[in-house]
């Protein structure tokens, strides 16, 4: 009787034809636009991972030539400073043996752009100076600040009594300053040979 | 039946004739006017054809369409639309003329949602409270739980019409 019940009552709830024919249109019509909308994208999924590809490859190239800033950490954590890293390109530097040392000229290719627009001296943070023989003759000897004057910074590296022969000097490291800021370490790698 | 590639409009079709009725009646016991059940039953084909659920026979296929069809009947209810609505006027709306509704699927229709599924699908489906548990993915003494609560339910508003077998 109970199933009886309910069953003749919900025989009622039927859809009539048309809304049947309505809803089955309606669905249809969404399958369609479904495949169409799925054929797009397998048509452009292709396309679209070659942009990305290509999108990702030049923001790895450009942030590999171009030097940027990075934070300088403590051992808590805490932001201490601010190094500028990976300046190859970004500076020219050329050595020239001489009677008191080693005359090093760096001439950074933008002056307009941070950090060298903002640095007024300069000095070698680290280097390395080896002989033929890869023996260490120097290394990081301390250097005097230099000013940058119309874009081009000489320093010199306080080297004596050097034998004749033929010297590799490594930069790895330059120091920049400026008034009531902390140093700015300015990091790549610059090789030069030196004959005396 | 596999149904991982897209379907074609004579699948479709096939799986809509077959169980239309069926989701239907499912839908109208949430949302009581034809216009709302008809979008609630398009959307459950809809949402077939976008899921592309892996249905192994008619009757897994049946039951996937009977709980999608619940849940976006409730989702449908709980949403921030509904609730907006003044919900007297949305039980009174005035008859179409499709459905005349006895007060027998009346009572059914005024059962607390979550029991409306399981009675439909005892009552008028005939699966016993096992497989209504498994086409829900519910405890089966939860279901026991939800017929006997209904039924209770029914008894107090229908009286001697709803008597036990």
């Amino acid at each position: 009787m109970k199933s009886k019940m309910i069953i003749q009552a919900w025989n009622m709830a039927e859809p009539s034809d048309k809304a049947e024919r309505r809803m089955l249109e309606a669905v249809l019509e969404k399958n369609h636009s479904y495949r169409r909308r799925t054929d797009g994208y397998r048509i452009l999924r292709p396309v679209l991972a070659v942009i990305l590809l290509m999108f990702m490859t030049g923001i790895t190239a450009a942030a590999a030539q171009r030097g940027h800033f990075r934070d300088i950490f403590s051992f808590t954590h805490a932001v201490t400073g601010t190094a500028y890293e990976n300046a190859d390109d970004e500076i020219t530097v050329t050595a020239v043996p001489e009677k008191t040392g080693i005359a090093v000229t760096a001439v950074p290719a933008d002056m307009s752009r941070a950090p060298y627009r903002e640095i007024e001296e300069w000095r070698i943070s680290r280097c390395t100076l080896c002989d033929q023989d890869g023996r260490i003759i120097d290394e990081n000897p301390v250097t005097a600040w230099a000013p940058c004057i119309s874009g081009t910074i000489n320093i010199t590296i306080p080297v004596t009594d050097m034998k004749p022969g033929t010297y590799r000097l490594t930069i790895t490291e330059f120091t920049g300053r400026r008034k009531a800021d902390q140093d700015l370490p300015v990091s790549g790698t610059w090789v030069c040979e030196i004959t005396y | 039946m596999s149904q991982t590639m897209r379907l074609t409009d004579t699948e479709i079709a096939q799986i809509y004739s077959r169980h239309v009725r069926t989701v239907y009646r499912v839908c109208y016991a949430f949302m009581k006017n034809p216009a709302d059940t008809e979008d609630a039953v398009q959307e459950t084909f809809c949402r077939l054809i976008d899921r592309k659920p892996v249905l192994e026979s008619e009757e897994h296929e049946k039951a996937w369409l009977i709980r999608t069809a619940s849940n976006i009947c409730r989702n449908s209810l709980r949403s921030w639309w509904r609730k907006r609505e003044n919900i007297d006027d949305y039980y009174n709306l005035p008859d179409t003329g499709e459905i005349r509704t006895g007060d027998t699927l009346r009572a059914v229709m005024s059962l607390p949602d979550k029991y409306k599924t399981p009675v439909y699908l005892y009552y008028y489906e005939g699966y016993n409270s096992r497989e209504i548990a498994g086409i829900l993915k519910k405890p089966q003494s939860t279901i026991r739980n939800y017929l006997h609560e209904a039924r209770r339910i029914l008894r107090e508003r229908l009286g001697e019409e709803f008597d036990e077998e």
